[in-house]
């Protein structure tokens, strides 16, 4: 490659990361500026709106709701997926495609469709079980997934599960000892993926809580921009913070060992999980 | 600077496409640069030992390469701003200008007129939309999957 064209590349390089720069980080910023406006256009810069935060019972209380479904989802999810993943690669492994599909498929129907199905379901929930906001772990557990599914994948393809398997079963261990203590502890980083997205999910689920009248970190921010913008503001940087965080984190823990080929025609938008659509 | 110089635009539907593109953006990135990366250096280089431009590259050889990729792509991002709700209704808070508003608003209606029959059966034309979508994008991938990857 001449000199000229690298140069030309560069340039190009730098041009698009600064736009795209300005373009995502602009409005953050405008964000947390507006959040340390005073009363009047004059007034000084304040921390008012932050402190607030702690002092809105509604907004407390939907934030310790949204923390308990993210922690309920991620442990359902642990339950359903890691044992279901782990037994279809051992032994049916000719259900893996349909077990994918079934997976993969929250991602491809709107939440909002999922709320029209799912809205008589709760009517009847609500009436006769429980009217709790932490039902909606049971929707959640299927928001999140396609997305659970990916990362505990790229954890189960990265170790030879049938011969950790076999080898443990030949001395002796039951089925239970050969996924908690054997196969588990081999991917745990994918188990960490999995569950750092499946909170990032949660938090940011607005649709399906708000139609079905429920409370949660987003739709008390919305309900509270209308009542209190700069509170909102704050709480939507605030929780912003919190994903990118969490994105950090699955950065430096999330790669797996070896690196493995996410197989075409299915989208992995991982990082599209975290926020409200 | 007054980005409001011909009436406030942003709560219209007009209004909703740029705010759509964050997060549009980052879902074009990560399904369309594996697509790149499939690229090969050499067909560059091929390109040039047969006496080709830089247009002839783009326009023979890495253009027709990433157009099924990109409009691939582009259909997934149809349907990704076709289903989205909460930046419609974190925005909007009066009217039904898209499909998932009308949905919410048939279903949930403060006011009496809620009619779940015709939340249903738009949810459904939803279904079907995506679906067709969804097909599209497959078909598009597995051309895709010929020269990439």
């Amino acid at each position: 490659m001449s000199r000229n064209r690298r140069l030309k590349l560069q340039i190009f390089r730098v041009a698009v990361f600064l736009v795209l720069g300005a373009f995502f980080l602009v409005p953050i910023g405008a964000m947390f500026e507006f959040s340390t406006r005073g009363v009047t256009e004059e007034a000084p810069r304040t921390l008012n709106a932050w402190l607030t935060i702690a002092q809105t019972p509604d907004l407390v209380a939907a934030i310790f709701a949204s923390l308990a479904l993210a922690v309920l989802t991620s442990l359902g999810m642990l339950l359903l997926l890691v044992p279901t993943m782990i037994w279809v690669r051992l032994r049916l492994p000719h259900l893996s495609r349909v077990i994918e599909f079934l997976c993969l498929l929250p991602l491809t129907i709107p939440a909002i469709v999922l709320v029209a199905g799912l809205a008589p379901i709760y009517l009847w929930m609500n009436l006769n079980i429980s009217d709790s906001i932490l039902t909606l772990a049971f929707v959640y557990l299927i928001l999140v997934l396609p997305y659970a599914y990916r990362a505990l994948y790229t954890g189960l393809a990265a170790i030879d599960v049938k011969t950790l398997a076999e080898a443990a079963r030949s001395l002796g261990a039951n089925w239970g000892t050969v996924m908690l203590r054997v196969i588990v502890p081999n991917m745990s980083v994918a188990i960490l993926n999995a569950c750092l997205l499946s909170v990032a999910v949660v938090l940011g689920e607005f649709t399906i809580a708000n139609l079905l009248n429920y409370v949660n970190l987003q739709v008390a921010i919305a309900l509270l921009g209308r009542a209190n913008a700069t509170v909102s503001i704050a709480v939507a940087v605030a929780s912003l913070m919190f994903a990118f965080i969490l994105l950090v984190i699955l950065s430096f823990f999330g790669r797996p060992r070896t690196r493995v080929e996410p197989e075409p025609g299915i989208p992995f938008p991982g990082l599209t999980a975290g926020g409200p659509r | 600077m007054t980005i409001y110089a011909n009436g406030v635009w942003l709560y219209q539907l007009r209004g909703l496409a740029p705010v759509y593109t964050y997060f549009q953006i980052p879902l074009m990135v990560l399904v369309f640069l594996p697509a790149l990366d499939g690229i090969r250096p050499q067909w560059r280089e091929a390109t040039e030992s047969l006496g080709g431009g830089t247009w002839h590259y783009w326009r023979y050889i890495a253009g027709p390469l990433l157009a099924p990729a990109f409009f691939g792509g582009t259909l997934l991002l149809f349907a990704n701003a076709f289903s989205a709700y909460a930046t419609a209704a974190a925005l909007i808070n009066q009217g039904s200008i898209i499909a998932s508003l009308l949905i919410a608003n048939t279903l949930t209606s403060e006011v009496g007129l809620a009619s779940p029959g015709i939340a249903s059966a738009l949810a459904l034309v939803m279904v079907v939309l995506v679906a067709i979508v969804m097909v599209l994008y497959t078909v598009l991938q597995r051309r895709t999957s010929r020269w990439l990857q």
